[in-house]
């Protein structure tokens, strides 16, 4: 659906003034019908990834593919739906108003347009406020329109920057109900955001950016199970003595209140003490495996990539 | 097309709403209603005042508008990241910066429309001497800001309000001038001079011949042939200078 292979882009800091380097050669695809999560710190180069992407920026090197087009052309830009980084509407018109406007800046046929617009508002929950002046609107109310005007033409691609910045709890769910919607009708679905929590429960793949370079590319699920970070056991024993042999195998170990806590990174020490405690007649109170979340892989690539 | 109307229709909307222009029509009107009353005091000279400060209000409270609108409505889309809501629409640039400009001259037209007919209407009350150069000197000076509104928006592709509002208001002073330049040019012994002055006067649109108040106030005629070359000067240098907007509009980055 995107490709974006081997790109480069840099800013002079001013007129004459030395290249900033923001994006050192970026790979990636994203395929038909996923959602790609597009993760980073502030600064990494989301933004002028997704611009690149929309053609509000060029490249200085590299190239992008929207499918298998070129985003210079026009006729391409009826299939996608932008919402920019905190988007921003002309003030003195109604959200009815803005997206009727928007509808007629595409070639789509006009009619059922009144329906399609109040539809959509419903969708983002704007009904009530339809008739009112977006610049009245609060940040929230804001980004809502946004999401609206750009699904509202039904496009194959959706590309959002920072969705679920400025919306509330409620807000981010109805989002990312709108998002997995927005699969299950077959659409693709590029989005960039720093919410790994929000990323996590809906992006089928992400990719990492920092510092203008990809450190990571993969499957959200593989990324989660990768590895089995560490196993917390809680094991009630009378005979403690006989699990001292592993004291000096695992990360953590402490007696209390005639508990024996432990924390153990291999899997096979985790299942060497459950049996020496079932063996021992003890119990195990508790046998937590934690697994490797999102936050923690990302936070150990961004380390790495320092 | 319907995609330029779409854009001019919203810079309309959004313009009629901020109530800028219906303040403006408002005071234009209120100066020629004022004009009435005063002009009993020059003596003989009725007629002569509330044309002349009827037709002064029009282009000056059409000046207002290019000023305030039209060095904005590039670079305030730019800023305000309103830009993103259009450009990322199957539009093209060329079709942004039409589109912007057709919506610019419909708040002029609408300007020039409102407050011209209230001043034809007032001449006509007052038995002011109604003549057909009083309506042209209306329809001249909306195709002055057809050209000075390509022109704003011309330097709002690349310069701030502020900036643009500068070079817009010299090139309209500097247009006016072109008349004197032409004779400085045979005063003046510097040969470099003579070049400067020759570069101004083909780049620059000479505004002096869409003034024809004095032609309107004295009842002077006017050749077909004058008007006809007039209105194609004016959209000749309108085309030009909306061509080399979407030029650079093109080149530009967000």
């Amino acid at each position: 659906m995107i490709n974006v292979n081997n790109v480069h882009k840099g800013f002079r800091s001013h007129f004459r003034g030395n290249i900033n380097s923001i994006l050192k050669g970026i790979t990636f695809d994203v395929r038909r019908n996923e959602i790609f999560g597009y993760l980073g710190p502030n600064g990494a180069g989301k933004t002028t990834t997704l611009k690149l992407i929309m053609g509000l920026l060029r490249p200085d090197s590299g190239n992008i593919s929207i499918m298998n087009s070129n985003i210079r052309n026009n006729s391409v830009l009826n299939d996608i739906g932008f919402l920019p980084e905190n988007p921003s509407f002309y003030p003195f018109l109604t959200a009815y108003e803005t997206l009727k406007m928007i509808c007629s800046l595409y070639e789509t046929d006009s009619r059922n347009r009144d329906d399609r617009i109040k539809t959509f508002l419903s969708l983002v929950g704007l009904t009530d406020v339809m008739n009112k002046r977006v610049g009245t609107f609060s940040k929230g109310m804001t980004q809502r329109l946004g999401i609206a005007q750009a699904i509202i033409n039904d496009p194959e691609l959706i590309i959002l920057d920072e969705p679920l910045s400025g919306l509330d709890p409620v807000g981010r769910k109805e989002l990312r109900d709108i998002i997995l919607l927005m699969k299950r009708r077959g659409k693709t679905v590029l989005f960039s955001s720093h919410i790994l929590p929000d990323i996590e429960m809906i992006a089928d793949r992400v990719c990492i950016i920092n510092d203008g370079n990809i450190v990571g590319t993969g499957n959200i699920r593989d990324i989660i199970n990768r590895e089995l970070k560490e196993i917390d056991i809680e094991i009630n024993i009378s005979n403690a003595g006989v699990l001292e042999i592993f004291r000096n195998r695992v990360k953590f170990f402490a007696e209390r209140d005639n508990n024996i806590y432990i924390t153990v990174e291999d899997e096979n020490i985790a299942e060497e003490i459950r049996h020496t405690v079932d063996s021992n007649n003890g119990k195990i109170i508790a046998f937590m495996p934690r697994e490797s979340r999102l936050e923690e892989y990302f936070m150990n690539l961004l380390k790495g990539d320092k | 097309m319907s995609k330029i109307l779409t854009i001019a229709g919203t810079v309309f909307k959004e313009s009629l709403r901020n109530r800028v222009i219906l303040s403006l029509i408002i005071i234009s009107i209120l100066l020629i209603f004022i004009s009435v009353f005063i002009s009993p005091i020059a003596l003989g000279e009725m007629d002569r005042i509330i044309k002349d400060v009827g037709l002064s209000s029009i282009s000056f409270f059409s000046l207002i508008i290019v000023l305030l609108a039209g060095t904005r409505l590039v670079y305030q889309e730019v800023e305000k990241k309103t830009i993103y809501l259009i450009i990322t629409k199957p539009v093209s640039r060329a079709k942004f910066i039409i589109g912007k400009y057709l919506g610019l001259l419909m708040i002029i037209l609408s300007v020039c429309a409102a407050t011209g007919l209230f001043l034809i209407l007032t001449v006509f009350v007052t038995h002011s001497g109604l003549s057909s150069n009083l309506m042209l000197a209306v329809i001249f000076i909306f195709f002055q800001f057809i050209l000075l509104s390509a022109i704003a928006i011309f330097f709002s592709t690349f310069s701030s309000p502020v900036m643009s509002g500068l070079f817009t208001i010299l090139m309209y002073i500097v247009g006016y001038l072109i008349k004197d330049l032409s004779f400085f040019i045979l005063k003046t012994e510097s040969v470099i001079v003579k070049y400067i002055i020759k570069g101004i006067i083909l780049i620059v649109p000479n505004f002096y011949y869409t003034d024809i108040k004095l032609q309107a106030v004295n009842n002077i005629p006017l050749s077909a042939d004058y008007i006809l070359f007039t209105m194609s000067y004016i959209i000749l240098y309108s085309i030009f200078f909306i061509i080399a907007s979407i030029i650079i509009f093109e080149r530009r980055e967000f």
